[in-house]
């Protein structure tokens, strides 16, 4: 068992109108956008393999998380994969990999987003060991 | 998080699951809680993964989980100690013997509800870009 998180969207407009959308600083900043009022985001975004997406958002500037997602991977307009590290508000990290795909789909692009390699990746099965039944219920949840 | 960073109090060990009145996790991620830190730094060790199996199946004293481990009464001591502290593994001393269940399943219950924390959060960001896209065509 892989602890992965998989999200799919299907957008109307070619992969490559999506790629350049999704790293533009306008489709960044409406990525973790929101209609709250006083909404702060502000996306910093250096696009080069090793460059680093960082994102500061929140309900006001004294409240703001931050993103931080490293380039891995660019291979426009295909495929982004990225280092993230989740800063909790206690300033404590919390690192997982993205990856960003931008797949042909009838004129239209499925745009899938994968997530892995949280803390819990590690309760993966191994061979020859039967999964204990606390796994099975944690599945579950993630796959509810 | 350091597991050395959980601590108890008065004689209980309380990790993550504040007590009455406590602060609760809201949107957007940020803060975690002691008890997912726990329950994934508890289930990442293959011993005590197999120790929970063997609860799966019904409650072990510690002598019978350290028996087919290999490990000692002492080494069996700290793993169920971890999953304790995490809230996978009650324990209770009966007679001479020190008994071992499954821990309510409200640890891996705040877990599960992390990770759909994580997803409803990120489900938004997506359907908003989404809209972006549609709209700038």
């Amino acid at each position: 068992m892989r602890l992965e998180l998989r999200y799919e969207r299907l957008i109307q407009a070619t992969p490559t109108r999506v790629f350049d959308l999704f790293t533009s600083p306008a489709g960044q900043r409406e990525l973790y956008g929101n209609d709250a009022p006083g909404w702060v985001v502000d996306s910093r975004c250096e696009l080069r393999v090793g460059g680093a997406w960082e994102i500061a958002f929140g309900p006001s500037p004294g409240e703001l998380y931050r993103h931080r997602h490293v380039f891995e991977a660019i291979e426009r307009p295909r495929r982004l994969l990225l280092a993230t590290t989740e800063t909790r508000l206690d300033g404590s990290r919390f690192p997982f990999s993205t990856e960003f795909t931008f797949a042909p789909r009838d004129g239209a692009t499925l745009m899938t987003m994968t997530q892995w390699g949280f803390p819990s990746d590690e309760l993966r099965d191994e061979h020859g060991r039967g999964v204990p039944h606390a796994f099975d219920r944690l599945e579950r949840a993630l796959w509810a | 998080m350091a597991f050395s960073s959980l601590r108890p109090e008065h004689g209980r060990h309380y990790v993550g699951r504040a007590p009455e009145g406590g602060q609760s996790y809201t949107e957007p991620i940020g803060a975690l809680s002691l008890t997912l830190d726990a329950t994934f730094f508890a289930l990442s060790d293959p011993t005590r993964r197999g120790i929970l199996e063997r609860l799966s199946r019904g409650s072990a004293t510690l002598s019978q989980l350290a028996g087919p481990s290999g490990l000692t009464l002492n080494g069996i001591k700290k793993h169920v100690g971890i999953l304790e502290l995490a809230g996978l593994v009650e324990t209770e001393k009966i007679g001479r013997v020190r008994e071992c269940r499954l821990g309510p399943a409200t640890t891996l219950g705040e877990a599960g509800e992390w990770i759909e924390a994580h997803r409803r959060a990120w489900e938004g960001r997506l359907d908003r870009f989404e809209r972006f896209v549609e709209r700038a065509r």
